[in-house]
């Protein structure tokens, strides 16, 4: 998994840039994470927009990502596709995480909403 | 009506590939590279990545090294307005227990509780219907089918 990784408005955003959260690539694509969010103590968004698919591995290493950062922050997804939608929903894990409609929305979006503990955004 | 528009033929793929994530991927993107050019719509396309996926990678971590050879063969059929699937492996046994259904992880009190595992056959139960489940010849014979 490629990643781009940018720090906007103390935001930091992880764009993925292969199509496929999937079990082939699922522990790489959680280190490479690891290695991205090291040291940052901030809110992390993962720009969802390229991927096509997630499988329950891919789930679970977006579970993991969120684990690195500690329990105080919830891991925010956004411009999640078709499939990434179904499994979230499916799983009930979209209630876990913080959905954004895009990365734009989520640099734009106050902290209260990472930390009201809902994990639901209100856009 | 889901599968095929009707003016499209009915279409059905079959393969026999490696028990290896790195095959269930390329099968699943040929898959449905396949179906997106018959028409299937994207629904019903997705459900059929989302539960194949679970069921082949399935086999490649639990049945595949408890025993057997290292191939899976898998077939769909798009017809009748529905995604008839069917696997084939020579790996250990599927527990039965899964097949009548299976339950969310326990999702624990706090976020580092959470669990990193275990949505799989939650997930296939969610989507696929009518599954049934053979054990012939040292083979496991996995079938069901998707509709809109």
């Amino acid at each position: 998994m490629d990643i781009d990784s940018g720090v906007v408005g103390g935001v930091m955003v992880l764009t993925l840039l292969d199509p496929r959260i999937d079990a082939a690539g699922a522990v790489a694509f959680k280190e490479k994470v690891r290695a991205a969010i090291q040291g940052f103590g901030g809110r992390v968004v993962l720009d969802m927009e390229r991927i096509e698919f997630l499988d329950s591995s891919g789930l679970g290493a977006l579970v993991g990502v969120m684990k690195m950062l500690g329990g105080g922050r919830r891991l925010e997804l956004a411009a999640c596709g078709t499939v990434v939608r179904k499994v979230l929903t499916l799983t009930r894990m979209d209630s876990v995480f913080v959905l954004h409609a895009t990365s734009a929305d989520a640099t734009r979006a106050p902290e209260a909403l990472v930390t009201d503990g809902s994990g639901q955004d209100a856009a | 009506m889901p599968c095929a528009a009707r003016t499209l033929p009915d279409a059905a793929l079959s393969a026999r590939i490696p028990a290896t994530a790195d095959a269930v991927r390329v099968e699943l993107m040929r898959i449905q590279e396949t179906f997106r050019r018959h028409g299937v719509p994207e629904g019903l396309r997705a459900d059929l990545a989302i539960v194949l996926g679970e069921v082949l990678n399935n086999i490649v971590e639990h049945a595949i090294p408890r025993g057997g050879e290292k191939w899976i063969e898998l077939a769909v059929t798009c017809a009748a307005g529905r995604l008839q699937v069917e696997t084939v492996d020579k790996g250990a046994p599927l527990p039965p227990q899964l097949l009548g259904g299976a339950a969310l992880p326990d999702m624990g009190d706090t976020p580092l509780d959470l669990p990193e595992g275990g949505f799989g056959w939650f997930i296939i139960h969610a989507l696929a219907r009518d599954m049934t489940y053979e054990r012939a010849g040292g083979r496991n014979h996995l079938s069901f089918f998707l509709q809109e």
